[in-house]
């Protein structure tokens, strides 16, 4: 728990250290929302599609920030040239990951505000019960926890592993629902969608919005993400294994 | 406190043909069954030329890489098994400026990484404090590292090492590219802390100086096998480094055989030679030189150093000094 303290609160001087970025977090939204939402518009979708986009959207934000700091969060550590370091303290790298995963969730609830603003002025209300709305966020979060081991632990073995990181976030969003809802895809991806927790996550996120009961899409959530987390676990462990004997820990 | 035992490491290097072509896939033996055996508080210089495999048997002990094949002890802890526990027991400063985190002041750097050894909070202020005031940063506590010298950046690095208290201080170059008032700066730490003899320490380094100044024993790797070790004493009288005179002398051509062995003539300009022979040979070098009707220019003896010793086991890279060279 100490070295998780550490860790997290050097993340949040790193995050104070660039001040910009705090601008640049208030307005990128706006240019992800804004397509969705004036194509929404146009073709005179009515409100409750418009909010069903909007909190896909919002979930997806959310998560991909946190699947971005986490997975790719180790390559700060490489570039400034301490990830040796702390390859040699007592530490594993899962704890670094975690103090990352906390940063970002603080990082998130800024980003979410900013977002929920950006909505507001599109004239999207969102009538969801925020708490319970928050809570799934987290728990969507816990989901992807086996993604971004196995991120992490390509960002170990091969450096600059963005573009295979790409392809699994968007393959994520897309087939879990981000824009539409999965039952919309073609059946083979559908079926596909089904080993995805996130889809569990954005489902029991659009039950909230139409007052439906959730609880069979947040026990799949935790159940499937607990399975995806323990094989992520493993994964990291192999590329952690592999990098110190290959003897590239010093390498970006 | 560290013992290796037949340590091997072999690196898998991929070579490129081209931009789209992959080239040959080679196997570097960086290390060649390395044995070595450090004591308690004692302090060991590992020394070789560039690729000779130390940095790799630092890391190797330091658990950051994982041999080929051998076994690693870090305080009778087998480092292999249990790396966890052997880190809690070491402290590590790599080569080169960036390892600590440059947005982070001296102090919260160890801070930071006190807390990743589970130092409990009060006790580590009270020794970074004490290791800032060590290490003479005390003044650019509250600084980032980032506007640190390269000199400062090091001794942070050292006291980042130091912060969780290590039984065993590994250290990989920690002087390279200091100038005289940073490396002696460090020296004097490294100094304080073998006359304490509380800490164990590995050091790397192509420095002879440094390999002659500060360390017990002396290690000196190449190619991956350990051709020496003793105090630098040892290793200079086991390669025969001994102290030398050199004779410029003119006339005709002095019979070499006539000096004995151990002497080596070189050609110098038309008519002038200079010879090199064991300092206790000059007196004898001399008579022998007059007796052939050499006129004798000047005579310098140099003391043997660690550096000759160095040459002598692991080969000079550039042998004939540019000049003709015959040896007795």
């Amino acid at each position: 728990m100490r070295a998780l303290g550490v860790l997290f609160w050097k993340e949040l001087v790193y995050f104070r250290a660039y001040p910009l970025n705090l601008l640049n977090q208030a307005v990128s939204p706006a240019l992800l929302v804004a397509p969705y939402l004036l194509v929404a518009r146009m073709f005179g979708f009515d409100a409750g599609l418009t909010d069903s986009v909007a909190v896909g959207l919002l979930l997806w934000y959310w998560l991909s920030t946190l699947m971005w700091e986490v997975g790719f969060g180790i390559r700060m550590e490489m570039e400034e040239g301490v990830l040796e370091g702390l390859l040699a303290s007592p530490v594993p790298i899962p704890v670094l990951l975690g103090a990352k995963g906390l940063a970002t969730v603080v990082e998130n609830a800024y980003l979410t505000a900013c977002m929920v603003g950006w909505f507001f002025l599109f004239g999207v209300r969102l009538p969801v019960p925020w708490p319970a709305f928050v809570g799934l966020l987290l728990l969507s979060g816990l989901g992807l926890i086996g993604f971004m081991l196995l991120q992490a632990g390509l960002v170990l073995l091969l450096k600059r592993a963005d573009a295979p990181g790409d392809v699994i976030q968007t393959g994520l969003g897309t087939l879990a629902g981000m824009t539409m809802p999965a039952r919309l895809l073609p059946r083979p991806l559908w079926a596909l969608s089904r080993a995805i927790p996130l889809a569990y996550g954005i489902e029991a996120a659009r039950g909230l919005l139409l007052g439906a009961p959730v609880g069979f899409e947040v026990l799949l959530l935790a159940g499937l993400g607990a399975a995806y987390a323990f094989v992520g676990w493993r994964a990291l462990a192999w590329a952690e294994v592999r990098m110190r004997a290959s003897g590239t820990t010093g390498e970006f | 406190m560290v013992a290796c035992r037949g340590i091997c490491k072999t690196y898998v290097v991929r070579e490129r043909a081209g931009l789209l072509r992959r080239g040959r896939r080679r196997e570097v033996d960086a290390l060649r069954g390395v044995d070595l055996a450090v004591g308690r508080g004692e302090f060991v210089a590992l020394l070789g030329r560039n690729g000779a495999g130390k940095t790799t048997l630092l890391k190797i002990v330091a658990t950051l890489l994982l041999p080929s094949s051998g076994e690693v002890r870090v305080a009778g802890i087998d480092a292999l098994a249990r790396p966890r526990e052997a880190r809690r027991r070491i402290g590590l400063v790599l080569a080169g400026e960036r390892t600590v985190y440059w947005k982070l002041t001296g102090r919260e750097n160890l801070l930071l990484f006190a807390g990743l050894y589970g130092v409990p909070r009060r006790e580590a202020r009270a020794r970074a404090d004490a290791l800032l005031a060590r290490v003479g940063l005390r003044e650019f506590r509250d600084v980032p590292a980032e506007k640190y010298s390269t000199g400062m950046r090091k001794r942070l690095a050292l006291a980042k090492a130091l912060v969780h208290a290590p039984e065993v201080l590994v250290l990989d170059e920690p002087t390279a590219g200091l100038d005289p008032q940073g490396v002696e700066a460090l020296w004097r730490i490294l100094r304080e802390l073998r006359g304490e003899r509380k800490l164990t320490v590995l050091l790397a380094t192509h420095n002879m100086l440094e390999a002659e100044e500060l360390p017990d024993r002396v290690v000196i790797l190449d190619e991956g096998r350990i051709v020496a070790e003793g105090t630098p004493a040892e290793v200079k009288a086991r390669a025969g480094a001994v102290p030398t005179a050199a004779l410029t002398l003119s006339g005709p051509g002095p019979r070499l055989p006539d000096f004995g062995p151990g002497a080596t003539l070189y050609t110098q300009d038309e008519g002038r030679w200079l010879l090199v022979v064991p300092a206790q040979d000059l007196p004898r070098a001399i008579a022998r030189a007059q007796a052939e009707g050499l006129r004798l220019e000047g005579v310098q003896v140099k003391a043997s150093t660690l550096w000759d010793a160095f040459l002598k086991l692991t080969g000079r890279p550039f042998d004939d000094l540019g000049e003709e060279r015959e040896e007795a």
